[in-house]
């Protein structure tokens, strides 16, 4: 299997920093698969002819269901149908040897696909390590791929920060509950993560909630200097590159919790 | 009605993000200014409650740079004082008599203050009171209020913030405003550890409507921290002379342990004080606190004047009625235009909110509208009158209210 993690990762620091870890890799990490696939014609061929559907299962623990099937991938975080090929993680440190060093995993099911697993879906891995290591000398589409890739996968990075990581968990405790926009101007992009039925969760789309707070970054630039944090934000918004309104603690809070993923993953 | 614009502000701001973090850093920075390209960043000049900023727009303050300015820019009489020690004295290798005759000063003017200690910003004096606490009473922890502020020092920050570790706020407790059951338990689940509470007199946090205490509350809050030991610490540096000119506790009625001041003490000169009763001089004594700039006289001078002046004009009558009257109209306006406008805490300082809107985004664009007609309003900070403030330009004020408001319906 092709190396998911991206090359800022930390050595391992014990049992949460591994349990964090793990969960950041089954629950935001590999949905970005879905993602890849909408928005990343070569990672879409990759996967046309394929009719997969890969468990990965922590024991004990945590699961991630990826269906594969006309083009598109599905993510469920827990099983939702009999597996064609099943990966058995031992432990949350064994889950973030799988996905940081390429170590083997235990292939419970799917022992006929093991040319899948290593052709195809060790290429597609490879595609999403394009987008979410170091930035790349991208084509124009690609930078827009990048951005959002990134974006969605820290939305739900932080998403498990807030189930998961103390620190992340006292701050969100003292913000106020809502809903945060965040988008591109330029591509006209809109991603959302707010407090919904008491939790703090991504949220792909809204089921006709309202919005309580708005970041847009006016461009991709803007984008990739805040994502590879290179961006002063302060000066960003006074120079118009970046624009803020309504309750802007929430603002403030939840860009305390995207700045911890890089404790992670990055 | 004229429209700013602010392109020689956005030239200055460009050069800024060139040399400096933030371009303009801390509680100046653009973040709460919503939407950032209504609001001016630099200024040339400012008189009376008016700045002027680089592209020679002229706004109303009601900022008052924060809370300093309390008798008007460049005020005559405290800038004569200003001058004239500083042509005598200002830093100097040792101690002033201005100091002791601001000490005096202050012991007369607050009720519960035996003696005073001057510093330069807020956060030196709350810092130091913090210390004290403990020193008085041998233990380690803080009892403060959610979405209380009292400085950028690590302890009093955030979890999570950048440069601050757990450790550092590892003995800060943070309860509800108003929650007397809350100190209690906060109390109870640490006993015989924590040294003292922080607050300030009433709770005037930012993006929020203030509050004043409840009926009994600073009765209740005083009885708990002498049951317990704990020392009381009234956090005055945003209020401090706007409601009482002995200490807002005054206009509360409760008597803390040490009294914080900075902002209004000297209208822009830069010192603050902390004052107290004289069970914790041993220990206040006992704290090494210093910095280079504590001991310059010609603050002091500009302190005592100020003081002085605000005295002699009864400058928290004033700021009720003036107060009073800007917030009845500037309602009666919104109603006029369909929004609802609340308003809370002291008239001198109170923070606005169109609650027709809970986003806050209608207040922020009004806010927005405003300033740039020429009335410098912030929309998460409560705002401020000086004594500079005259009825002719609150009526000014009303008439750039009135613009915004239809600037604001034919947009929605």
């Amino acid at each position: 299997m092709g190396n998911l993690s991206c090359p800022l990762c930390k050595t391992e620091q014990g049992n949460t920093q591994d349990n964090i870890k793990s969960s950041l890799y089954l629950k935001a990490v590999l949905p970005s698969l879905v993602d890849l696939v909408q928005l990343d014609k070569p990672a879409k061929e990759l996967i046309i002819p394929a009719n997969e559907k890969i468990l990965f299962s922590l024991r004990n623990g945590e699961k991630a269901f990826l269906k594969i099937q006309n083009g598109e991938i599905t993510y469920s975080p827990k099983k939702i149908e009999t597996p064609t090929i099943h990966i058995l993680l031992m432990s949350p440190s064994h889950a973030v040897q799988v996905f940081e060093q390429g170590k083997l995993p235990f292939l419970l099911k799917g022992f006929t696909r093991i040319s899948f697993l290593k052709k195809k879906f060790d290429a597609l891995t490879k595609r999403l390590e394009y987008y979410l290591k170091e930035t790349q000398n991208y084509t124009e589409e690609e930078k827009r791929i990048y951005a959002i890739l990134q974006l969605k996968t820290a939305l739900r990075s932080a998403e498990v920060l807030a189930e998961k990581e103390e620190v992340s968990k006292k701050i969100l405790a003292g913000t106020p509950q809502g809903i945060l926009r965040i988008g591109i101007e330029s591509i006209n992009f809109e991603s959302y993560f707010g407090f919904i039925d008491g939790k703090w969760k991504y949220i792909d789309r809204l089921s006709g909630q309202t919005v309580s707070s708005i970041l847009t970054l006016k461009d991709l630039k803007t984008t990739e200097l805040l994502l590879t944090n290179k961006l002063d934000t302060f000066a960003g918004l006074g120079l118009g590159k970046i624009y803020i309104s309504g309750i802007i603690p929430i603002i403030d809070n939840v860009g305390l919790v995207l700045g911890r993923i890089i404790q992670y993953i990055s | 009605m004229q429209v700013f614009n602010y392109s020689e502000n956005q030239k200055w701001f460009e050069r800024a993000t060139r040399v400096i973090p933030c371009g303009v850093y801390g509680h100046f920075s653009p973040a709460p200014c919503v939407p950032t390209n209504a609001y001016p960043f630099f200024s040339t000049r400012a008189d009376g409650c008016r700045f002027w900023d680089v592209d020679g727009n002229e706004f109303i303050d009601y900022m008052c740079a924060y809370g300093p300015m309390i008798m008007g820019y460049h005020n005559s009489v405290v800038d004569e004082a200003f001058i004239n020690q500083l042509k005598q004295a200002d830093a100097n290798s040792i101690a002033s008599t201005k100091m002791v005759e601001l000490a005096e000063f202050l012991v007369d003017l607050i009720p519960v203050a035996d003696w005073a200690f001057f510093a330069k910003n807020g956060a030196d004096v709350t810092n130091y009171a913090v210390m004290i606490a403990r020193a008085e009473t041998g233990k380690k922890k803080i009892i403060a209020i959610k979405g209380g502020y009292h400085g950028t020092a690590p302890w009093m920050q955030g979890i999570g913030h950048p440069g601050v570790t757990e450790e550092d706020v590892a003995n800060v407790i943070r309860i509800p405003w108003n929650d007397l059951k809350a100190l209690e338990q906060a109390l109870e689940e640490n006993y015989g550890q924590v040294a003292g509470f922080i607050s300030s007199p009433y709770h005037h946090p930012v993006f929020v409507d203030n509050e004043y205490p409840a009926e009994g509350y600073w009765d209740g809050v005083q009885k708990l921290l002498k049951k317990h030991g704990a020392v009381l610490i009234c956090d005055d540096v945003r209020a401090g002379f706007r409601l009482h000119l002995g200490g807002s506790n005054e206009y509360f009625k409760f008597k803390p342990d040490l009294i914080c001041f900075c902002k209004a003490i000297a209208n822009g000169y830069p010192i603050s004080a902390l004052v107290g009763k004289e069970e914790l001089k041993v220990s206040a004594s006992k704290v090494f606190h210093t910095g280079s700039y504590w001991y310059s006289s010609a603050y002091m001078s500009a302190a005592i004047a100020n003081l002085q002046e605000l005295k002699r004009l009864n400058a928290p009558e004033y700021f009720e009625k003036l107060g009073n009257k800007f917030n009845e109209g500037l309602i009666k306006i919104a109603k006029d235009y369909g929004f609802n406008m609340k308003i809370t805490g002291h008239p001198s300082m109170a923070y606005y909110r169109i609650t027709d809107d809970p986003s806050l985004q209608l207040h922020q664009r009004w806010c927005a509208e405003c300033t740039k007609r020429g009335a410098f309003f912030t929309s998460h900070h409560n705002w401020f009158l000086s004594m500079a403030h005259t009825e002719a330009d609150i009526q000014k004020t009303w008439e750039i209210c009135e613009e915004a408001f239809k600037a604001l319906k034919s947009s929605t």
